[in-house]
């Protein structure tokens, strides 16, 4: 762990909120719901101390509006909600990419669907990476699966959305907002001024207008404005894509997971070699981008039998497995929902029953 | 065990003893319900009638309830509103946490992180004026903010204004959770000490999770400070193997 005495103990949700300040977000707009709240309550009281700008705005539609307002005039913005909240601002998510504005949201998933309850859960993947709102649009999807992580992505959530100037979505659970782990501040987290040239600080007679918008009239100008997103997207792909993976060499099974189930199946790892099989872990830290090409390279591994996707939903992620391996080996699929977490046992007796060649679904 | 026999509690100046009502309060993540749990179990150790009070309106994820089974086993009442440990976050709190006012027995009231947590206890303010009620404030040195003298004066001034009671004793928890160790502990002794010298606040023990703190040391730091040695009462799916950590 390196030295202790730098270390401070902090919420996950604490570590996203001095993660933005210290990345030089000074606009901060936000509504409450558990369990993300502390975001808001840490970002009141530290933005009066940095100078920055803290807002509990009348509604989650009406904070996504302001990341708008606020990121268009070249400002590093941030809201930050939990599921229902997040569904709310969907509208907001497809303008923002339309406009190509760089902002930052997270989302402390609970579990639905509807108003659903405060636990865990990971039933916000499809609602992610594939959309939410209207349009061909994409989020930069960065999954953390540790309070040192969720301050770390955070940070990094901000410099990728103005390199690429997209929504960076930081895609928690209730379980990592509410942890406490020792972190340690990066020395390197001063903000870097982005050069904004695109954002509407005021012409002082020195240039033409900048316009932000994500409307255009003429349908060969709008194809002409998706090719491009469509391209930035592309590149982003094939730059961008983060993933840990742990003892894929000689894996019977390989497991897909992310965040707080990640860290379940680590343990599991260990359980299953005690009993003699060996497990891999592949565990995507963007979503999207996917790591399609790590998921395909492992299906083609000889001493792979089988993938199981472990998730707190009743199977998202897995789809993105299951068009990686492309059939060829067996995709099986563990996931709890209402706000429950698999226990080490349980999974491993599904791995169990897969190496007996009974598997899952 | 008989009843009426004096539990054992660290604390000096005899006052944390003599208890029958303790009022634990903190910050968020400060191990309040941690220290509260155990504090529960010592008293335990002296009397056959304790009860560990739930009043955490704040945190519906992680809370002392999560500890009932062990608590139960051990003979100790739980009194934790019903919404504990499922998927409501209304702030309840439970009717029976009067019985403890009126009962003859020891009580532990968790409740929950900084002023709007403590605001609860104002309402229980004229029960909890006796000279058996001691109100103490846990404080964890490495979280962000209680991390200086000024800052822990500052929460200790807001946390008892909001629960309208002085605050009778400072617990020095500072820890990093499973990576902690003793020295830590022994590092934060002289900032609680300034907090203490400004805010008038005495250090009333330390607590520490019993394999974190050397065994010889027994129930005091070696500059006499008494400790409370805990047990880790809370262990999740998703934490490190401390085999593997």
């Amino acid at each position: 762990m390196g030295r202790l005495s730098n270390r401070i103990l902090m919420k996950g949700n604490e570590a996203i909120a001095e993660a933005a300040i210290r990345a030089g977000c000074r606009h901060y707009f936000g509504y409450p719901i558990t369990p993300q709240t502390e975001i808001s309550h840490y970002m009141a009281k530290r933005m009066r101390d940095v100078g920055g700008v803290f807002v509990q705005a009348e509604s989650e539609i009406a904070a996504i509006s302001m990341v708008y307002g606020a990121a268009g005039a070249g400002a590093r913005a941030m809201t930050t909600s939990s599921s229902p909240g997040i569904s709310l601002k969907q509208e907001g998510f497809s303008y923002i990419a339309g406009a190509e504005l760089p902002c930052v949201v997270v989302n402390v998933e609970r579990c639905g669907p509807g108003l659903g309850g405060i636990l865990p859960a990971q039933g916000d993947y499809f609602q992610a990476t594939k959309g939410g709102g209207h349009g061909d649009y994409r989020n930069l999807v960065l999954a953390p699966a540790s309070v040192q992580e969720l301050y770390e992505l955070t940070v990094d959530a901000f410099a990728l959305a103005d390199r690429y100037r997209v929504l960076c979505l930081i895609l928690a659970d209730g379980t990592l907002g509410q942890m406490m782990e020792p972190v340690l501040y990066r020395e390197d987290d001063a903000p870097r001024p982005a050069t904004k040239d695109w954002a509407t600080t005021g012409t002082k007679g020195q240039r033409p207008h900048n316009v932000i918008t994500s409307i255009y009239i003429d349908p060969e100008i709008l194809e002409t404005h998706n090719l491009k997103l469509q391209a930035k997207y592309a590149e982003i792909e094939r730059n961008e894509v983060r993933c840990e993976t742990v003892g894929l060499e000689g894996a019977d099974i390989v497991v897909t997971a992310f965040g707080t189930p990640a860290r379940i199946v680590k343990n599991v790892v260990r359980m299953a070699a005690d009993e003699g099989i060996r497990v891999g872990l592949i565990r995507p830290i963007t979503l999207w981008p996917f790591p399609t090409k790590i998921v395909a390279e492992a299906a083609e591994r000889e001493s792979v039998k089988a993938f199981l996707s472990v998730e707190l939903n009743a199977g998202q992620m897995v789809e993105d497995v299951r068009l990686a391996v492309n059939g060829r080996k067996p995709v099986h699929f563990h996931g709890r929902m209402g706000g429950m977490l698999p226990t080490q046992r349980e999974i491993l007796d599904t791995i169990r029953a897969i190496v007996r060649g009974e598997g899952g679904k | 065990m008989s009843s009426d026999s004096r539990p054992f509690l660290p604390g000096p100046g005899g006052r944390t003893e003599a208890a029958r009502v303790l009022v634990v309060l903190g910050a968020y993540g400060s191990g309040k319900s941690e220290v509260a749990v155990n504090l529960a179990l010592r008293l335990r150790q002296g009397s056959d009638d304790v009860t560990l009070v739930d009043l955490d309106t704040i945190n519906p994820y992680f809370r002392s309830a999560d500890a009932r089974a062990r608590l139960e086993a051990s003979g100790v009442r739980v009194v934790a509103p019903s919404t504990a440990g499922t998927n409501v976050d209304v702030p309840a709190v439970p009717a029976e946490v009067m019985s403890v006012f009126d009962g003859t027995g020891s009580a532990v009231l968790d409740i929950g992180g900084e002023d709007m947590g403590a605001r609860v206890v104002s309402s229980f303010r004229s029960r909890l004026s006796g000279p058996d009620v001691v109100v103490l404030m846990v404080v964890n040195c490495n979280r962000p903010f209680t991390a200086d003298a000024e800052r822990i004066s500052a929460m200790a001034a807001e946390l008892s204004a909001a629960a309208g009671l002085p605050i009778d004793g400072f617990v020095d928890n500072t820890n990093l959770l499973g990576y902690s160790d003793a020295r830590m502990l022994l590092d934060s002794l002289p900032t609680l000490g300034e907090a203490s010298r400004t805010s008038g606040i005495p250090v009333a023990f330390a607590a520490a999770v019993s394999e974190h703190v050397p065994i010889e040391w027994r129930d005091a730091l070696p500059d006499g400070t008494p400790l409370l040695r805990m047990e880790r009462l809370l262990r999740y799916p998703y934490e490190e193997d401390p085999r593997h950590a």
